[in-house]
């Protein structure tokens, strides 16, 4: 019913007293913000209070917001962190006080709204990672058609056609069709070979009359694709190759080996290049796609680019070797081993790039974890296993990070225990016998996550002979397991979980991963730091303490990280130099570093080589592997001229006279092989030139700097430091590095042993040119012999009986060539550099003939 | 100054070929390895070994077989083969540098 209309006088009554209520309002919530400020401090201005009244401000802090939007711009920048979560510091209401309810009201509502828009990028992410597998692709083979395949292993042209078709425009392949392209990956390939050829190239004509050439089709597309090199470049690598090709050509025809050796050396090879051509199925593809590991294993698969490479074989590239049968198998193997939620893998934490291989990944986490555990099942796709076991480490790299290693866990472990006091104090009711089963529980947790972390990390650092090692593996064992992934699947986690549990009660340090399969011996890389006081003879000496302890700490040194490896095959004269502990072309002759006594260098269980300076507390890193790459960092100290003379300490003071081979008579010339320096000696003591004190060690006295700087030559007679030291190349004709602590007639003292000792060796052999013809020779030489010349052999088997004699004394062994020192330690150097050893460890006379 | 080191892979950017390619270019260089450590690895081999060595090579066993044999039977296998690759990848170093 319509109301009458009211009166002006009603409508001016009405009007009045909404003012009245309203001002009643702003009057209350004046008296609120006034109560307020005098709690916060905080002024509000007249047009701020009438602003309020259109809007409530916004308050966080001293902060104002004269609008919603305002403090929302201000949260979206200052409230998520940078991985675009909420950041609960922030939300920390200690360190925020929200006084206004409405702001507290607007930053919920924000809040509800970030966490929406998240769920839904989530979701969508989820999507896309869905789409990006080969799940949703729609099943053209028909049931019929995929168990011809299986059955017979015939294929339709129609259906290969259709497959070679979709790898050219790079659409996704259903999982039958993805098993098709493994097992026809040749047929597959032909056709996309000859659909290159039909469309090969057109020449088109420019307007200048210049050719141009455009490619269509895979090819053309594959040459263009970012981060490809140029045909040119592909070209000159060509040429390299051929020239290394025709060097080693060069090197077996005239090497050491019989014609019997040489020609079973290339029917090896041939057997290698011919593993797997020609086999069909999915058997013939394990054996492909073990010389591809084999391969990759052979030049070094330490190499995220490798191994990453080895990886996306297997994802949407249609002339992959593969991958269909490697993901489906991966994702497979996921499914029944719950691998992510056992490595804790939060589909949402990884980066879209990285999905599409995922699958991949995490057979290569499993494989890892095969590896570690056993073999037992008789392997699981073992020659993918082999090259994917170093994507666990690549996965570990990326994803699990520090997830595993022994000070998060042990921080994990701790939480646990503590946790679980605080039942006990609580007064929750135990028994002894369920405190201890409780608190096993938690033991076993945590031990089970070392030897996760302990397996990932290793897969790390799976050294090149340890996946060569792993080639041992049948590749065959692919092909049944195929069809059993699952169950296959299920019994190695069986095997896996029994394995963890008999490691329970074991100290980490000593889980060694069992491999059970006699023949199928896998190296793990063990992780040990390796620590040394700098010693007081410098650099060099340091770096030869080092590699002393880490020969003790690592019997097989295959097993040391690659890092570790490579310091071991350095000359340490240019180890030295590299790390910046040496510099012997300092024009002003500063060639030593100064370090305080009491600083350590020393590598990581990582691998990485690190210089802790006592003086400043501070740590260097000088070696760091960094997906699985080594990267060199100078240490760029305060170096010093040791000798204030302007010659290099760590070479240049003594002089041995010259010699003459008691053999030849000729004067021995001899060139250092690490070409720095020849006969000249290192400097024992570091002094710092600026407080006159000794760097490295303490026991060195004023008397010290003073024999230091008027050394006298035994032989001459003349002081030997600066100029007056340069005489002529005669020498010992051994490395100098280890005779780093000897004084002038200590090394009188071994070279005339050593003259001795060679006279004894030979003195009574007919043929007068027999150390002649092997002092130049390495100790790896006199050894193939042996196998080659008995007769011959039996003449330098005393010389042969000698050198393991100064290798057993000495700990020392014979230096290889390594990337900076060109050529072998011979045998006379290596006499000399033992003896020299020898004597600094007062057993000279032990080594004496 | 920064040195990163580069295995062989990275040095022939074998990632970065078309497939075939980059499989024909590893393929030669691991044989160029293998030569290496096959001149070391031989003579090392006792008569009765270079014997059965020989029974395999000329058989039908896969070069699964013939790595494990050399394996068994070479001491310190695996180090000769660190070594080789080192000793390729200093002198591919050593090429490419005189190219460039």
């Amino acid at each position: 019913m319509e109301q009458p209309e009211k009166t002006k006088g009603e409508l001016e009554i009405e009007k009045a007293e909404q003012l009245k209520i309203l001002q009643g309002a702003t009057e209350a919530a004046n008296a609120l913000l006034t109560r307020k400020n005098k709690v916060t401090g905080v002024e509000i201005t007249k047009e701020e209070t009438q602003t309020k009244n259109k809007e409530p401000l916004k308050k966080i802090g001293n902060l104002t917001f004269g609008s919603e939007e305002e403090l929302y711009k201000y949260l979206d920048e200052n409230a998520v962190d940078k991985e675009n979560n909420l950041n609960m510091e922030f939300f920390d209401y200690k360190e925020n006080i929200w006084p206004e309810a409405a702001t507290i009201a607007s930053i919920n509502k924000w809040t509800k709204n970030f966490k929406d828009k998240k769920r839904e990028m989530n979701q969508s992410n989820e999507a896309s990672a869905k789409e990006a597998t080969n799940d949703n692709v729609e099943e053209k083979i028909s049931e019929e058609e995929y168990k011809e395949f299986v059955d017979k292993n015939n294929v339709s042209t129609e259906i290969l056609n259709r497959i070679a078709e979709k790898g050219r425009n790079g659409e996704k392949l259903s999982l039958r069709e993805q098993d098709i392209l493994s097992n026809k990956i040749k047929e597959i390939e032909e056709i996309q070979k000859n659909h290159s050829e039909s469309n090969k190239v057109k020449i088109e004509k420019e307007d200048e009359g210049k050719e141009i050439k455009v490619e269509v089709g895979v090819e053309k597309s594959s040459e263009n694709t970012e981060n490809k090199i140029s045909p040119e470049k592909i070209e000159n690598l060509k040429e390299i190759l051929e020239s290394l090709e025709k060097n080693a050509k060069e090197k077996l025809e005239s090497g050491p080996l019989s014609s019997k050796m040489k020609g079973l050396a290339i029917k090896t090879i041939d057997k290698i290049e011919n593993f797997g051509k020609g086999e069909e199925g999915a058997k013939g593809f394990a054996k492909r796609f073990a010389k591809m590991a084999i391969n990759l294993a052979l030049i070094g698969l330490i190499s995220s680019g490798s191994v990453k490479w080895l990886s996306e074989l297997g994802v949407g590239t249609a002339s992959a070797l593969s991958g269909g049968v490697t993901s489906y198998l991966g994702r497979k193997m996921v499914i029944g081993l719950g691998i992510g939620g056992a490595m804790e893998l939060s589909a949402n934490k990884i980066p879209d790039k990285i999905k599409k291989w995922m699958p991949l990944i995490l057979t290569g986490v499993l494989s890892g974890a095969s590896i570690g555990v056993s073999f037992a099942t008789g392997g699981i796709a073992p020659a993918a296993m082999v090259g994917l076991s170093s994507a666990a480490g690549y996965a570990s790299s990326k994803f699990i990070k520090n997830r595993f290693t022994n000070e998060q866990i042990i921080k994990k472990e701790e939480a646990a225990k503590q946790k679980f006091r605080e039942r006990i104090g609580s007064g929750d009711t135990f028994g002894v016998e369920e405190i201890e089963k409780e608190y096993n529980k938690i033991l076993k947790k945590y031990e089970n996550q070392r030897i996760w972390g302990k397996v990932l990390d290793g897969a790390t650092k799976l050294s090149v002979g340890s996946l060569v090692s792993g080639l041992s593996l049948e590749a065959s064992g692919f092909t049944h397991n195929l069809s059993h992934h699952h169950n296959v699947a299920t019994e190695n986690q069986k095997e896996t979980e029994i394995k963890h549990d008999n490691h329970t009660n074991e100290k980490t340090e000593h889980i060694q991963p069992k491999i059970e399969h006699k023949a199928e011996t896998v190296v793990l890389i063990e992780h040990k730091p390796t620590s040394v006081e700098f010693s007081s003879k410098g650099g060099i000496q340091t770096i030869l303490d080092l590699r002393g302890k880490i020969r003790n700490d690592y019997p097989d040194l295959t097993k040391a990280p690659a890092s570790v490896q490579e310091f071991m095959n350095a000359n340490p004269t240019q180890e030295a130099i590299k790390l910046g502990f040496y510099n012997p072309s300092d024009p002003s002759g500063a060639e030593s570093i100064m370090i305080l006594k009491g600083s350590t260098l020393e590598f990581d269980d990582h691998g990485n080589l690190s210089f802790h300076d006592i003086k400043t507390g501070q740590e260097h890193s000088l070696i760091e592997m960094k997906d699985n790459a080594e990267t060199i960092e100078k240490y760029h100290g305060k170096m010093f001229d040791s000798d204030h003379s302007g010659a290099k300490a760590e070479h240049i003071v003594y002089k041995v006279p010259e010699q003459v081979d008691p053999v030849t008579g000729q004067h021995i010339i001899h060139t250092s092989p690490d070409n720095l320096s020849d006969n000249n000696y290192p400097l024992m003591h570091q002094v710092d030139p600026v407080i006159g004190q000794h760097v490295t060690h303490t026991e060195t006295s004023a008397t010290d700097q003073y024999k230091l700087q008027h050394q006298v030559d035994p032989v001459t007679g003349k002081p030997v430091v600066g100029e007056n030291t340069n005489h002529n190349n005669s020498n010992t004709d051994g490395k100098v590095e280890h005779g780093a602590a000897l004084s002038p007639r200590e090394l009188e003292k071994v070279n005339t042993t050593y003259k001795e000792n060679v006279t004894h060796l030979f003195h009574n052999n007919k043929d007068k040119y027999a150390w002649e013809r092997v002092k130049e020779k390495t100790p790896e030489d006199l050894l193939k012999l042996e196998k080659e010349n008995v007769s011959m052999y039996e003449t330098y088997k005393p010389l042969t009986s000698y050198i393991h004699k100064l290798e057993e004394l000495t700990g020392l062994r014979p230096e290889t060539k390594s990337l900076l020192v060109p050529i072998d330690e011979t045998n006379s150097q290596f006499i000399v550099r033992a003896m020299q050893k020898a004597q600094e460890m007062g057993q000279l006379d032990k080594v004496k003939l | 100054m920064n040195t990163i080191k580069k295995d062989l892979f990275d040095l022939f950017q074998i990632d970065k070929m078309p497939i075939d390619k980059g499989e024909e270019m590893l393929n030669r260089l691991a044989n160029l390895v293998f030569q290496a450590v096959l001149v070391r690895a031989l003579p090392l081999l006792s008569e009765e070994d270079l014997a059965k060595y020989e029974e395999i090579v000329n058989g039908n066993e896969g070069g699964d077989v013939l790595f494990n044999f050399l394996n068994e039977k070479v001491p310190e296998f695996n180090k000769i083969i660190t070594e080789e690759v080192g000793a390729l990848r200093r002198e591919t170093e050593g090429k490419m540098e005189e190219t460039a």
